[in-house]
């Protein structure tokens, strides 16, 4: 026991000699080291080399306190580098590191495995010592000891690592001050360095800017809140003829601007030192050598870098070129509205005149375009065609005109090279829905360069005409008829007493008096038709006047008409006194002879016919009154019309329909009226007066 | 003797076709409307009547000519319109309402001799 006790003693004296060797060489060698990182790697190198530790390794709390940084380590779980790659962190408080730091207590575990703080890695050891790195009373890290043994680390262990690390605590601590002092220091160098760069790379800005505003295309000066120049561009100074240096610190308004306007200018100025703008401010100014110019400018407040105003700038053009540019412009503009004006007057004339001249045309006028829209209508074709132009402007034809043939007709002339179409229609008349007859006339027109540009429609109302004609044709018919009857007598008794010798005196005599009759009917009917074509052809009536007693003339007509009519009554009224006329005789009778022929031929057999003359104030009045058929309105009105024959379908009663036509032209020429008084089935009055 | 009845509202018409028929022994009438045509060719049931289109009152020649031959009393009487018209249409019409022939005035005395005979045989 004592053998062994004593070699145990011997080993315990021999190895805290080696120990003291340790640290004597540990103290020294730490002697020559400055870096924080030599210093603690030297602690863990000598940890495993001299002491014969598996691992080590040196955690050293964060500037917070809050963590331990892993900052040296020795043994197979670290890389023998020194540097350490990826620092392990390990909390305050946790593991038994962090229960170190946190209690400033040395752990020395014998069985890693039992105990449960142990943080397991890849490479568990059994025994574990944690000291304390402690320097003026405060932890600032932990030396972490490992071991593959169980119950490993002996107090003799613990002492000399806890030797170990006061003697290293403080050295760390300086370490660390240094270290933070360089890397303040760094820091610093390194703002300062930044700020050198910032400074060029303003002061190249500035220069930049200078440059910019010196050679600017525009002329740039700016005031300071004294209104001193303390800008002043290379353009400003071509156009004032003040260079800079001349006017630097000069009073702007006092140097360089009108007398007139110094007031002005000078409110423009306090306005942008109140923050007020003026844009496109037109400032007269006075070149160096006295000519006055006008700049555009505009005058903007300047600020410095604390937003404080300081001043004010003006940007501006001289635009006294401008302004010559400007005025001519302004009087070419003004010359070409008036000849505008002038030429939108005239335009609107001709169109004036032209819309008189298309509503006074007595057709009916529609234009369309290409695509058969409505692009104009004349008031004429309005009324025709019961539509408004306002209404069917720029609409499909077939909005204006509902007649189908007329639609279709004008559609079809797009696209024809003839001339167009030319056909009658019928529309429905406004009076009484009696048909009027419409004749069409489409054309095309064609633009400048010879392309269609649309059709022109021009209706007439032909209803008038067309009558004409019919009474025309039926005129011709009744003349033809009328001839024949007078000459089917005259032809064939003539050629029977030609042919025939066994008449007797008597007989013979009645057929010549037929004979005879009739020429002298055909010699009326010519006579009517030469006083028709007289008329017609505009030549007044060769009235042989004469002075006549008005009674005597109708007094010798009635035995005629009473011995050929017996079938009538002809009753005569006149005034005793004789009436004297200046008057055509022959004319007149024949006036009095068609109106009592009238009265005769339209009144039933056994009638009365009543023919009166009276004397009517300077008037001497006729009239000739039966009991026949009568007229209707719409005879009446037509009564006088050449052609127009009271009952057309009843051509049995002879006669050209001309008689009263010229029976109202002869009392017309000798300055009176005719006019009639009749209600159709009762009778007829026919009443004439002519001047005494 | 073969009767004619001559329809004609102007006398000197009626004589002139009478006078002209005198070459022949016919017993000759004479009405100087539609309406008397009517009442004389029932009573004497003529054998030709020689009729004018244009006459006053209610019945003109044509339609004189319809009512004679559509009546069975007087249908078998032939007739000759006369008449001033003389146009293609009027004689259409002439023959539509019945009538045998068509003269147009002024006819030839002659011509209406010789028709009278061809259809009077």
């Amino acid at each position: 026991m004592t053998k062994l006790k004593k070699s145990s003693d011997q080993d315990v004296l021999r190895q805290k000699a080696r120990y003291f060797e340790v640290i004597q060489e540990f103290a020294l060698f730490q002697m020559g080291l400055n870096s924080l990182e030599d210093i603690l790697w030297n602690v863990t190198e000598t940890a495993i080399s001299q002491l014969g530790f598996v691992d080590c390794v040196i955690y050293l709390l964060d500037d917070a306190g809050t963590n331990l940084i892993q900052m040296a380590a020795h043994g197979p779980k670290n890389p023998t580098s020194r540097e350490i790659l990826n620092s392990i962190k390990i909390p305050v408080g946790e593991g038994i590191v962090g229960t170190v730091a946190s209690t400033g207590e040395i752990e020395r575990i014998s069985d890693t495995r039992k105990d449960p703080r142990y943080i397991m890695d890849d490479a568990p050891r059994l025994s574990e010592l944690a000291v304390p790195i402690i320097h003026q009373k405060k932890v600032i890290g932990v030396l972490d000891c490992e071991h593959d043994e169980l119950n490993f680390f002996t107090d003799e262990h613990i002492q000399l690592l806890s030797t170990i690390v006061s003697l290293v605590s403080n050295r760390i601590d300086t370490a660390l001050a240094i270290r933070k002092f360089e890397s303040t220091v760094g820091q610093l160098q390194s703002s300062e360095r930044n700020l050198e760069r910032k400074a060029t790379e303003l002061q190249k800005v500035a220069l930049e800017l200078t440059q910019l505003i010196d050679t600017a295309n525009a002329p740039i000066f700016s005031v300071d809140t004294e209104g001193r120049i303390d800008e002043w561009n290379q353009m400003v100074g071509n156009i004032t003829g003040f260079v800079k240096d001349e006017v630097m610190g000069q009073d702007l308004v006092k140097q360089i601007i009108n007398k007139d306007q110094r007031e002005t200018v000078k409110a423009v100025l306090k306005n942008a030192l109140r923050g007020i703008q003026t844009r496109s401010y037109e400032v007269p100014l006075n070149t160096k050598d006295g000519r006055p110019i006008i700049m555009l400018l505009n005058a903007a407040t300047r600020f410095n870098a604390e937003g404080i105003i300081n001043g004010v700038v003006g940007v501006g053009q001289d635009i006294t070129e401008l302004t010559a540019y400007r005025e001519n412009l302004e009087r070419m503009v003004n010359s070409r509205t008036r000849d505008l004006n002038q030429s939108v007057q005239d335009t609107e004339k001709t169109r004036d005149r032209i819309d008189a001249i298309l509503s006074s045309v007595p057709d009916g006028l529609i234009v369309t375009d290409t695509n058969n829209r409505v692009i104009l209508m004349n008031r004429v074709s309005e009324e025709l065609l019961g539509v408004r132009f306002s209404d069917v402007i720029d609409r499909p034809i077939n909005f204006a005109i509902a007649e189908k043939t007329l639609c279709e007709k004008v559609k079809d002339t797009l696209g024809t090279k003839s001339s167009g179409y030319q056909f009658d229609f019928e529309l429905p008349g406004k009076v009484l829905k009696k048909l009027k007859i419409m004749r069409a006339q489409t054309s095309v027109f064609y633009s400048r360069d010879g392309k269609q540009s649309g059709v022109v429609t021009i209706l007439r109302d032909v209803t008038l005409e067309r009558e004409v004609d019919r009474m025309k044709t039926e005129f011709i018919s009744t003349v033809a008829h009328e001839l024949r009857t007078p000459l089917t007598s005259i032809m064939g008794f003539s050629e029977i007493l030609l042919t025939r010798n066994n008449f007797k005196p008597q007989e013979r005599k009645k057929f010549l008096t037929y004979v005879n009759k009739q020429a002298r009917d055909l010699a009326s009917i010519i006579n009517d038709l030469l006083d028709i074509s007289s008329i017609e052809s505009g030549q007044s009536f060769r009235l042989n006047k004469s002075s006549c007693n008005a009674g005597d003339v109708i007094r010798n007509l009635i035995p005629h008409y009473q011995m050929h009519h017996s079938e009538h009554r002809i009753e005569v009224t006149l005034p005793e006194e004789p009436v004297e006329l200046l008057a055509d005789i022959e004319k007149l009778g024949q006036v009095l002879k068609n109106l009592i022929s009238n009265a005769v031929n339209y009144s039933p057999a056994g009638g009365l016919i009543l023919v009166a003359g009276e004397v009517s104030g300077d008037q001497f009045q006729v009239s000739v009154e039966d009991q026949g058929l009568g007229m209707t309105p719409a005879v009446q009105k037509n009564i006088f019309n050449r052609f127009y024959r009271g009952d057309a379908s009843d051509t049995a009663i002879h006669g050209l329909g001309l008689g009263l036509t010229i029976v109202k032209y002869i009392v017309e020429a000798h300055g009176g009226k005719i006019w009639i008084e009749s209600e159709y089935g009762l009778g007829t009055i026919v009443r004439f007066n002519i001047p005494i | 003797m073969k009767k004619i009845l001559i329809v004609d509202d102007q006398i000197e018409v009626r004589e002139l076709v009478e006078v002209t028929l005198r070459v022949k022994d016919y017993e000759i009438f004479q009405a100087s409307s539609g309406k008397e045509a009517i009442e004389i060719a029932r009573a004497e049931k003529p054998d030709l009547i020689i009729m004018d289109i244009m006459m006053p009152g209610e019945i003109d020649g044509l339609e004189a000519t319809r009512l004679l031959k559509t009546d069975p009393e007087t249908k078998d009487s032939s007739i000759v319109m006369l008449t001033a018209k003389g146009q293609q249409a009027d004689k259409k019409i002439g023959l539509t309402a019945g009538a045998s022939d068509y003269f147009s005035k002024p006819f030839s005395p002659l011509d209406l001799i010789n028709k009278a005979e061809e259809i009077l045989e």
